[in-house]
C-alpha cells in the first residue's frame, strides 16, 4: 500500500480562521462541567519524557538551484546519450472537439536510429493519409534531426531562454523516494502574450523533467489560429534515461479549413527505445542537419 | 475563572502551533530536497496539523513510531521523527507511488485527448522494418530527397510609382545542394525594363555549438528605396496599389552584394559588402485603385558606383529584456567607391512588465551621417517609423534622434470587455509619448545637409502623445499589429492632431536583421 501522496495544500482563509477562533473561544469561556467519563487528571500533572535526538537531513536549496540542477541534468543526459533508436508515430486527427466524430487525417510510423555525432537513419514503416498528395508529400511527413536534446521538453531551461521565463513552485508531492515539484513557468515579458507558459513536473531525485503542460495565453497567429487549447509533453523512463514519450496538442482554427475542419489534434508518440546499444556506423547515412533537437515537420494542405 | 480559561486557550494555541511545527519537521525529514521559500511545503504541513491526514506527507503517518503517536508534547513528537532506515522498512516499494502518480497523469491526458492518445497498431511494423533495413543506408531517404530535387516557382509581383507594375516569377532550388539557389526576374511596366536577381544563401551550424553562420551572395538589378532604415515592401506595395500612399523614394542599384551573419542565442553580428552602381529612377506611374499616387515625383539619386562595407549587430542588455542594435556603413574612394561617407545608427529598446496586464515599451534610436550627404543615404524623418505629426519621410537630415514609450494593456479587449468581436480580431489598447529631431536639414527644402553637430538643438525637437488601438494580426511576428493611432502634437508646433494607420511591431526601432 503506497503511502498517501501530498495533495493540494490547505490555504489559510481569514474567514475560516476567524470562525475557528470564535468557536474555540466560546468553548473555553463556556467551561463545561467535568464529565464523569474517563479518568480525571490533576491540573498540575505535567508529564515529561526524553527522546533521542534526531538529526534532520533535508538540504534546502533555492528554486534557482533546482532549475540549475535540472538544466545541468538535462545537459548531462544529452552528453551521456551515444546512440538511440525508437519508433515514432505521428498522427493528425480532426473533429476532436465539438460536433462531429474524431477522424484520422494522417498517420505515419517511423523507426529512427540516431548516433552521435550527427548520424541518423529513418525507416518509414507505415504511412496513412486520408487525402494523399499527388507529389507524395503527406500531411504527417516526418523529418527527424540527429540531436537527442529534446528541447521541446526543456526549452524554458535552456541557457538562452532561462532568463526569459519566471518560475514558481506550484505544488510538490512526496512519492516514495521521489519528490516531485510542479513548477509554473511563464514569460517574464507581459508583452509576449503568445509565448508559451505552463507547468513542469520535476523529479528532484534525478533533477529531470518528467512531464510538461504548455499553454498559450493568446494565440501566436490570431488571424488563423484561434487557440492552442491543450499541449502535453510526457517523458518515460527507458533504462537509466528519461526519454520523450509523447507530445499531444489540440488546436482550434478561427476559420474552418478544407480537409482540416476547425479543431484538430496533432501528436507524436515515441516508443520501443533502445539507448547506448552501440549501433554500428554502417546503419547510418551521413547528414549535415542541425543537431540541437528532435523535430518533426508537419505540413498541412497542399503546396 | 476567566483567567484560567485564558491560560487554557493560550496552551491550546501553543499546542496547535507546536503540532504544526512537528509536521514541518516530518516534512523536512522526509523530503530529500526542498526549495528555500517552498511555501507549498509549509502549507502542506499546516494541513497535517489540522488533522487532514490526506494532506499529510506520505511518510509521516505510516512510519511514525509509537512514541510519536502517543505523545502530545513537543519533545516527544520531535523524537518520533523516524530514522531513514525505519522509514524505508515500513514503506511500499520506492517507485510504486511515483509510477502510479505518473500513470495517473498520463491517464488523464489519455482521457482528455481521447482517440488521439490510443496506441499505434503495431501489426506489420516488424516486417516493414525488416524490409526497410534490407535497403542500403540512406536509400529510402535518398528516394525522398530525389523527389524534392525540383524547381519551385513563385510569382514575384510588385508595384511602385517608379517602376509601375513589376510582373515576374521567382524560382528556387533547395536540394540536393547545400543551401538554396534562387532567382527572380520581373518586367516593369513603367520603365519597361527587366529587373531581378540571382543568388545563393545557406545557413550552417558551427560545429556542435549553438552558433550558426548564414551566408548570402546575390547579383542583379534592383529597385531599392532610399530609406534603408525602415521599409516594409508588402505594406508599402499595398498602400501604393490601394490608395497611392507610397511615400518612399526609389533608385536603381546594379551590381552584387554579399553578407555573412553569425548568431548565437540572442547575439548576432553581420558583415556585408556591396558593389553597386546607383542611379535615379523616374516617376512613371500614378495609378492607384482609389485615386492616384500621393507623390507625383521621384527623387533624383546621386549617380555613381558605391563600394560599401556594412557592419551590424545586436546584443542584449544583461539582466534586462532590452536589446541594443548598432550598424555602421562606410564607403570610401580608397576602395574604388564614388562616394565618401560614414553612416552610423544605434537603437535600443525593450519592455518592462507591470504585472501580467501592462507592458511598458520604451525605445530610442540615434543616427549620424558623416561625409557626403547624398539623396540616398540620409536619415528620413516623419511618419510610421518615428513622429506621426509629419508625413512619411517628409524631412531628412544628416542626424536623427528619436525616442518613444508605449504603455500597453496586453489583455485582449475582446475578452476583457466581452466585446462581440470574432476571435481573429484581438484588440489591444495603449498610450504613447514620443519625441524626435532631425538636424543637418535645410529648413526650406527639408532635405539633408552636412553638419558638424552631433546632437539637435532644443528647437528641433518634435514631441507628441497619443492613443493606439492595435489589432494584433501576428504576421510575420506574433506581435505585429495593425495600429490605429490618434496623435496629439505637444508644444507650439502649429500642427494638428492626426489619425494614422500603420502596420508594425511594438519595438519597431529595432529593425536591423
Amino acid at each position: 500500500m503506497p503511502p498517501p501522496a501530498l495533495s493540494r495544500p490547505l490555504r489559510p482563509h481569514p474567514l475560516r480562521a476567524a470562525t475557528a477562533l470564535v468557536t474555540l473561544s466560546a468553548c473555553l469561556l463556556w467551561a463545561p462541567p467535568a464529565r464523569s467519563q474517563g479518568p480525571s487528571l490533576a491540573v498540575e500533572d505535567t508529564m515529561t519524557t526524553e527522546v533521542p535526538e534526531v538529526l534532520v537531513r533535508a538540504p534546502r536549496v533555492t528554486l534557482d538551484e533546482i532549475l540549475d540542477r535540472v538544466a545541468k541534468g538535462e545537459a548531462r543526459r544529452d552528453s551521456m546519450l551515444r546512440d538511440q533508436s525508437f519508433t515514432a508515430t505521428l498522427r493528425i486527427m480532426r473533429n476532436t472537439a465539438g460536433k462531429g466524430t474524431p477522424e484520422l487525417l494522417g498517420e505515419s510510423v517511423h523507426k529512427v536510429y540516431k548516433k552521435k555525432p550527427g548520424l541518423i537513419r529513418t525507416v518509414t514503416l507505415r504511412v496513412y493519409e486520408k487525402y494523399p498528395e499527388k507529389d507524395g508529400d503527406g500531411m504527417a511527413e516526418a523529418d527527424f534531426s540527429p540531436g537527442m536534446g529534446e528541447r521541446i521538453v526543456n526549452f524554458a531551461l535552456q541557457p538562452e531562454n532561462r532568463r526569459n521565463y519566471k518560475f514558481a513552485i506550484e505544488d510538490r508531492k512526496l512519492l516514495g523516494d521521489h519528490l516531485i515539484y510542479t513548477l509554473r513557468f511563464e514569460p517574464r515579458s507581459a508583452l509576449q502574450v503568445s509565448e508559451p507558459s505552463g507547468r513542469l513536473w520535476v523529479d528532484t531525485r534525478e533533477f529531470v523533467i518528467v512531464r510538461q503542460e504548455i499553454e498559450f495565453r493568446q494565440s501566436p497567429l490570431p488571424l488563423f489560429l484561434k487557440s492552442i487549447k491543450h499541449m502535453v509533453v510526457e517523458r518515460t523512463r527507458s533504462g537509466d534515461f528519461w526519454v520523450l514519450s509523447r507530445m499531444l496538442v489540440r488546436m482550434e482554427l478561427t476559420i474552418p479549413m478544407p480537409r482540416i475542419g476547425k479543431t484538430f489534434d496533432f501528436g507524436i508518440a515515441f516508443s520501443d527505445y533502445t539507448i547506448n546499444t552501440a549501433l554500428p556506423d554502417s546503419l547510418f547515412e551521413i547528414t549535415d542537419r542541425p543537431t540541437n533537437a528532435s523535430r518533426a515537420r508537419v505540413r498541412s494542405g497542399s503546396r | 475563572m476567566r483567567s484560567v480559561n485564558r491560560a487554557a486557550f493560550a496552551r491550546l494555541l501553543l499546542a496547535a502551533t507546536f503540532v504544526a511545527g512537528v509536521s514541518t519537521a516530518h516534512a523536512q525529514a522526509a523530503a530529500p530536497w526542498r526549495a528555500v521559500g517552498d511555501s507549498v511545503a509549509r502549507d502542506s504541513s499546516r494541513a497535517a496539523a489540522v488533522g487532514d491526514s490526506s494532506r499529510a506527507p506520505a511518510v509521516s503517518d505510516s512510519s511514525r513510531g509509537p512514541a510519536a503517536r502517543d505523545s502530545s508534547s513537543a519533545p516527544a513528537v520531535s523524537g518520533a521523527i523516524p530514522a531513514p532506515a525505519a522509514r524505508d522498512s515500513s514503506r511500499a516499494p520506492a517507485d510504486s507511488s511515483f509510477d502510479s502518480y505518473m500513470r495517473g497523469l498520463s491517464d488523464s491526458t489519455d482521457t482528455w485527448f481521447g482517440a488521439m492518445a490510443t496506441p499505434v497498431d503495431t501489426a506489420g511494423l516488424d516486417s516493414a522494418l525488416a524490409a526497410g533495413l534490407a535497403l542500403p543506408p540512406g536509400k529510402q531517404q535518398r528516394r525522398a530527397d530525389q523527389r524534392r530535387v525540383r524547381l519551385d516557382f513563385t510569382p514575384a509581383p510588385g508595384y511602385n510609382r517608379a517602376d509601375g507594375a513589376q510582373l515576374g516569377v521567382g524560382a528556387s532550388l533547395t536540394r540536393p545542394l547545400p543551401g538554396r539557389l534562387s532567382g527572380r526576374a520581373m518586367y516593369t511596366t513603367g520603365t519597361k525594363d527587366v529587373i531581378g536577381d540571382g543568388g545563393w544563401d545557406g545557413s550552417f551550424r558551427l560545429g556542435q555549438s549553438r552558433s550558426r553562420l548564414a551566408l548570402r551572395a546575390q547579383a542583379g538589378r534592383w529597385t531599392d528605396v532610399a530609406d534603408r532604415d525602415s521599409y516594409d515592401p508588402v505594406v508599402t506595395t499595398m498602400a501604393a496599389i490601394v490608395f497611392g500612399g507610397d511615400l518612399h523614394q526609389y533608385l536603381r542599384r546594379d551590381g552584387w552584394r554579399a553578407s555573412a551573419r553569425w548568431e548565437r542565442d540572442r547575439v548576432w553580428a553581420s558583415v556585408a559588402w556591396r558593389d553597386q552602381l546607383e542611379s535615379a529612377l523616374p516617376f512613371t506611374t500614378e495609378w492607384a485603385l482609389f485615386g492616384s499616387q500621393e507623390l507625383d515625383t521621384n527623387f533624383t539619386a546621386a549617380y555613381g558606383r558605391v563600394h560599401e562595407l556594412g557592419i551590424t549587430g545586436e546584443v542584449p542588455v544583461p539582466g534586462t529584456r532590452f536589446r541594443v542594435q548598432a550598424g555602421h556603413w562606410t564607403s570610401a574612394p580608397a576602395w574604388g567607391s564614388a562616394f565618401d561617407y560614414n553612416r552610423t545608427l544605434v537603437a535600443v529598446g525593450g519592455d518592462v512588465s507591470f504585472g501580467r496586464h501592462f507592458a511598458f515599451v520604451p525605445q530610442a534610436s540615434y543616427g549620424r551621417l558623416h561625409g557626403e550627404v547624398l539623396p540616398q543615404n540620409p536619415f528620413f524623418f516623419g511618419g510610421a517609423p518615428n513622429v506621426r505629426q509629419l508625413d512619411r519621410n517628409e524631412w531628412s537630415g544628416s542626424g536623427r534622434a528619436f525616442g518613444r514609450a508605449d504603455l500597453m494593456l496586453v489583455d485582449d479587449l475582446h475578452e476583457l470587455l466581452r466585446l462581440p468581436l470574432p476571435a481573429w480580431m484581438p484588440l489591444h489598447l495603449s498610450g504613447f509619448l514620443a519625441s524626435g529631431a532631425v538636424w543637418g536639414r535645410d529648413p526650406v527644402t527639408n532635405q539633408a545637409l552636412p553638419t558638424r553637430r552631433d546632437w539637435p538643438s532644443s528647437s528641433e525637437w518634435l514631441s507628441e502623445t497619443g492613443l493606439t488601438l492595435a489589432w494584433r494580426i501576428g504576421i510575420p511576428e506574433p506581435t505585429s499589429s495593425m495600429r490605429f493611432e490618434y496623435t496629439e502634437p505637444l508644444g507650439a508646433t502649429g500642427r494638428t492632431a492626426r489619425y494614422t494607420v500603420v502596420y508594425q511591431q511594438p519595438l519597431h526601432l529595432l529593425r536591423m536583421r
